[in-house]
Parts: structure tokens; sequence; C-alpha cells
């Protein structure tokens, strides 16, 4: 049954997070304003009828969007498609074009990192942005721990302490686990930076960094059998785009 | 002449008669044009302030409480004129099609 009314605050929380997804902070403010001054200027128990007003999905919609968000429109959506693909990676035996992959690496970092810069200028007064370092430093925590466990499972393999047919199990689950958290954190720094603050895509860059270093180790087990070459060629692929994914979230924090 | 381009009409000329502010206008305009719903007339109101037609202001003119109020600009004046010369000419045309 469609509703045909709705209460004050819930009308507004609805419009506040619509409206914040494609305005700026500062004009989704002023609109976010200027819908509590309607509401409460309107008489009654309360209840906003949604026949005269518009369903606040609506009304948001028809608050006409900037260049700003058509721009940030196709930043998200060139991210997301970027992360979507390094995560069919993990879970696709045939997705082997890796340079291909290293050039949407570098992209999606970048765009995020430059993006970020954009999205933050002008907010120099908001200094703190709760939970983003808790943010950073869970992911960070856990990356350590994923690659401690994957590197501590190759040394094994090389050593021959561990069974062929234990080893490739546990550790494409450990990178894929690891990948899969990488790309959920990486889309929650997305979400973040539209609806609270650009330096959320610090995390952006860091979860998408995981999850392509998950995805090349991936590739490089699946590519070659001996593993003193897999070493020496992850030592070599994985450390510029680590080094690469952290200058980026510097960046993106500064 | 568009319905938009009539409602426009209208609130410039509200405003051009005083200043009013925001659910005032979007509840007369609301009864005058039932099907077209205020959160529409609030889009067009905005995007009439970002063309510098309108400007808001934060004041108690009816002695209530400290609300944004809108007032016309002399560009608002500029369009009112030239959407109210559209709308006569397509009201003529209209009855000298003999629609009535």
């Amino acid at each position: 049954m469609v509703k045909k009314t709705m209460d004050r605050q819930a009308y507004l929380r609805y419009f506040s997070k619509v409206i914040r997804w494609r305005l700026p902070p500062d004009e989704a403010a002023d609109v976010t304003a200027d819908y509590a001054e309607l509401l409460n200027a309107r008489p009654g128990d309360g209840q906003v009828p949604l026949k005269q007003l518009g369903h606040p999905f609506t009304a948001a919609l028809r608050i006409k969007s900037s260049k700003e968000y058509r721009c940030w429109m196709a930043v998200f959506s060139i991210l997301a498609l970027f992360s979507a693909y390094f995560l069919c990676g993990l879970f696709n035996r045939w997705w082997t074009l890796r340079a291909f992959n290293e050039v949407l690496f570098y992209l999606s970092v970048g765009l995020a990192a430059l993006w970020s810069r954009k999205s933050a200028r002008g907010r120099g007064e908001k200094r703190s942005c709760p939970g983003l370092p808790a943010a950073l430093l869970g992911l960070l925590g856990l990356g350590a721990v994923f690659t401690g466990v994957t590197a501590a499972l190759l040394h094994a393999f090389s050593l021959r302490l561990m069974p062929g047919e234990w080893y490739g199990p546990v550790i494409y689950s450990t990178l894929r686990i690891l990948g899969c958290v990488s790309f959920i954190a990486g889309w929650a720094g997305l979400v973040n930076c539209r609806m609270r603050d650009g330096r959320w895509l610090s995390l952006t860059v860091l979860g998408f960094t995981l999850l392509f270093l998950c995805l090349t180790t991936v590739w490089f087990l699946r590519s070659l059998n001996n593993i003193s070459i897999v070493q020496f060629w992850m030592g070599r692929h994985i450390v510029i785009p680590a080094m690469i994914g952290t200058m980026g979230v510097i960046w993106s924090l500064c | 002449m568009l319905k938009k381009d009539l409602i426009a009409l209208c609130l410039l000329h509200l405003l051009d008669q005083k200043d009013q502010y925001g659910y005032e206008l979007l509840h007369i305009l609301y009864e005058g044009f039932p099907d077209t719903q205020e959160s529409a007339i609030y889009a067009l109101l905005r995007e009439m302030c970002r063309n510098g037609l309108i400007q808001w202001y934060k004041g108690d003119v009816s002695g209530g409480p400290v609300r944004k109020y809108y007032r016309l600009t002399d560009t608002g004046r500029e369009k009112r004129q030239r959407l109210l010369e559209e709308w006569r000419r397509t009201r003529d045309t209209v009855l000298a099609l003999g629609v009535e």
C-alpha cells in the first residue's frame, strides 16, 4: 500500500540522505535547512502529505544537479567498475591480463587521489574526520595479518612443510577474503567521500590497492610453478603498486 | 508557453507584490496548481535564486519566527515582464482561436 503521509523527522532524514548524495556538502546543507523550515512552517500534526509535497526521494531528484555531480558520477562509475573488475579477477581463473590490470589500478588510484583533493578543497575548517583513522588502521591491520599468513604459507610450501593439496585452497581463500574485505572498504570509502568528507577516498585507495595486490598475487601463483621465480616477480610487481597505493593514501589524506 | 513558465510567472508576480517566505509561496502556488507538487515549485524557486532572478534573506517580516524570505531582483523583474508579454500573446492566440 502506498504511503500517503510521512512523519516530519523521517521525511527530513530521508531527504537529507538523498540530497547529500546529489549535491556538494554546503549546497546539500542549505537545501536541507530550507526543507526543515518548510516542514516546520507547515501546520498540522507533524505528518507530511506526500501527494502535496512529493516523496522525499522525488523531491531530492528535482533539485537540479550541478556539473560537479555529473563529474562525481563519472568518477564513481569508473572506480566502481574497476573495483568490480579486480574482484571478478580474484574469482575467475582466466583473468590473466596482468598489464591491463596494472593500468586500471594506476588509473583508479590516480583518479581517487585527485578527486579526494578536489572534494576536500574548501573544507579546511573541518579538520577532524571521525571514523576514518579507525577504518584505515583496521584495514591496514587486516592487510598486515593476511599478508603475514600468505607469506607464511608461501614459505611453508617452499620448505615442503605443507602438502600441495592444502596450500592452494588455503592461500586462495586467504587472498579472496582479504580481497572481498578490501572491496567493501573501498566502496565504503567511495560512499562516505560523497556523504561526509573527500578524505574518505584514502580508504578507497587503500582498499583498491589491497584488492589489486591480492589479484596480482593470485595471478602469479596461477601462472608460475617455480616458487623462487614467483617470489622474484611478486617482489617486483607488488612492491611498486604497494608504494603507489601508499602515496595515493597519503595524498588523499593531506 | 509551458506550464513551468506559467508557474514561474506567478512566482515572480507574487514576489513583485511583496517579499514572502518559502512555505507561503509554495502553499499559494500549490493552491493554484494542485497537480504540481510543492517540491517541484521549490526546485523552481531554487533555480531562480541560482539564476539571480530572486534573492533570499533571513528576516521576521510578519513578526513571526526568523525565516528565509525571498525578494525579486531587477533581473527577476525583467524576466517577469518578458514572461508576462509571452503569456498575453499566448492568451490572445488561444482566444483568437475561439478556445474558451
